[in-house]
């Protein structure tokens, strides 16, 4: 007997909206420590930023456009797999959900 | 995941084909703590196998092997692992590595939740006992990173005979056996049982960083109970009993049976009185713990104090030497404590010089238990204020004498909250863990060797120091 395949890594639309959650958190020098449920988590600057773009729900369109005005695009690599690089930790912690799109 | 104070902490027992050894723990693990009063809503334990296996029946000789050890093995239906099931489990434990490895290829969120069984008996010996339950996963993670663990205690269920098979689902049950007796001391409620005891019970009150507990001896002699506890937490009984905040009644009984009854009626139940010191101590820190959630910051650290009540809390995970500190720092500074350090929101420090533990059989990780007047400790002051706030990072065969020097605030924020208990019930979570970080002058990080050299560098830790020592 097999098991079952691993889970595909994160793929979202463009128009798919993400939304940042947390219970708490502090920001220090374009980091972000973040309390979600009972675990802390210390964000980078990339990831902190993504944390708040979405704090309301955000395109994953206009999240890219908004990381690349901070850092500039990524030197190597599409950079929809980087952005979705970037979110899976977030989402698989928990720290972002992820609507479908249209 | 568990958040809520008392939501039940979730277990997953994951083995391969889901069919044999997977549901012979789930089963013996839940008869274990239904044998000692522990609830469904403490504690669930379910099952499930990496392969597909959704709607099988366990095998006939799991089945057997649930029956002899006194378990019931009806109804039992077989799960495939899935994401529900990983999402909901606190912790997962599964037979050895090659499943710990499949679990988490598929699930890589739930890494720091799964252990093997060899893990967990090891890392358990180590550390977490003095941690609210909801805790150990991440307290027993972080341990597992700084240390090797031997796969001694995995379980095989390749190229068995009856006689190998037999010996297979006996260390299930051991291990069971041992887990639930860890965890019953700590889950909330434990030794809470009704009634104030028998007519020969012996009472000792304890006060635990302003927690009153009370501690109901029973068993087969318990003036011999009574006058052990009470050597052991001399610094902390008290003459005067308040009304208890928090009971716990504690037998020590040589017959199994006898254990058994006293265990359903919601007692602690041991054989030794090194057994029942070794778990109390786990007992009354936690019940405490519990009883003061939300109201203060409560770090894993050992502190001391200066006479004059300014003190040093050194942070570090468990297992990692914080115990070793206190002793050698205790002998010149006031000993506050060696594990739990309760601080309020103005910096007000309540000791708990609670009895030093210090590990006497590594095989069952026994710690025996030592009173700070035992050790000679001196004692801390009758108002002691948190000054200073260190991050321990203690390297073996480190040359040098000890070196501190500040750290950015997230970054040792970050270390310290994984040494916080009740965080989220903070009314103002991270930041009243920022708050108080900021109020002692930042966090610094103290690199040493040896606990000897320690002595030397406390009063520049006391006096706000930002950074010293040696190379």
């Amino acid at each position: 007997m097999k098991p079952p395949p691993p889970q595909p890594p994160l793929s979202l639309p463009a128009d798919a909206v993400v939304t940042s959650r947390a219970d708490d958190f502090l920001e220090r020098d374009g980091e972000m420590l973040v309390l979600a449920g009972s675990h802390v988590y210390l964000l980078s600057p990339v990831a902190a930023e993504a944390m708040r773009v979405a704090w309301g729900g955000v395109p994953v369109a206009e999240l890219q456009v908004a990381l690349v005005e901070v850092f500039g695009k990524p030197s190597t690599g599409n950079i929809h797999e980087v952005l979705m690089a970037i979110l899976a930790p977030l989402v698989d912690q928990g720290l972002m959900v992820h609507s479908s799109g249209r | 995941m568990s958040t809520a104070a008392h939501a039940p902490f979730r277990v997953l027992m994951v083995g391969r084909t889901g069919v044999f050894m997977a549901p012979v723990a789930e089963r013996l693990m839940r008869l274990q703590l239904a044998e000692r009063a522990i609830p469904l809503n403490a504690i669930r334990v379910v099952s499930a196998g990496v392969e597909v296996c959704d709607g099988k029946p366990m095998e006939v000789r799991s089945a057997e092997a649930i029956t002899r050890h006194g378990g019931n093995p009806d109804g039992y239906v077989a799960r495939t692992l899935n994401r529900a099931l990983v999402d909901r489990a606190d912790m997962i434990i599964t037979a050895r590595m090659d499943v710990h490895d499949d679990v988490v290829e598929q699930f890589p969120s739930a890494e720091s939740r799964t252990f093997t069984i060899s893990e967990i008996g090891h890392l358990y010996s180590e550390v977490a006992e003095m941690a609210p339950l909801a805790e150990h996963p991440g307290l027993l993670s972080r341990r597992r990173s700084a240390v090797a663990v031997d796969p001694d205690f995995d379980l095989d269920d390749e190229a068995y005979d009856d006689e190998q098979e037999r010996r297979l689902f006996e260390r299930i049950a051991f291990a069971c056996d041992w887990l639930a007796d860890v965890w019953a001391a700590i889950v909330p409620g434990a030794g809470a049982a009704s009634g104030t005891g028998s007519a020969r019970s012996t009472t000792v009150d304890i006060d635990a960083f302003g927690v009153a507990v009370r501690l109901v001896c029973d068993g087969d002699d318990p003036e011999r109970l009574a006058r052990a506890v009470g050597l052991v937490w001399s610094r902390l009984v008290r003459q005067d009993p308040r009304e208890p905040e928090v009971t716990v009644h504690v037998s020590v009984l040589d017959r199994h049976e006898d254990r058994v009854g006293a265990r359903r009626a919601g007692h602690l139940a041991y054989a030794t009185i090194d057994e029942a010191l070794h778990h109390l101590t786990s007992t009354v820190t936690v019940r405490a713990i519990d009883a003061r959630a939300g109201q203060l910051v409560m770090l894993h650290a050992a502190a001391v104090a200066l006479p004059d009540g300014r003190a040093v809390g050194f942070v570090a995970p468990s297992g990692t030497g914080k115990t070793t500190l206190a002793r050698v720092l205790g002998a010149h500074f006031g000993y506050v404590t060696d594990e739990t350090l309760a601080v309020d929101f103005r910096q007000r420090v309540f000791p708990y010089p609670k009895p030093l533990s210090i590990i006497t059989d590594p095989e069952l990780g026994m710690k025996e238990q030592w009173s700070a007047d035992s050790l000679d400790l001196l004692p801390a002051p009758a108002q002691v204020r948190l000054t200073r706030l260190v991050l321990l990072e203690r390297i073996p065969g480190r040359v040098g004498p000890p070196r501190f020097e500040g750290i950015p605030l997230l970054r040792g924020l970050a270390e310290v909250a994984s040494q916080v208990s009740y965080l989220p019930r903070l009314p103002g979570k991270l930041h009243d863990l920022a708050d108080l970080a900021e109020a002692v002058g930042g966090l610094v990080r103290l690199t040493y060797a040896d606990a000897a050299d320690v002595v030397g560098v406390v009063p520049a830790l006391v006096a706000g120091e930002q950074g010293g020592g040696g190379r």
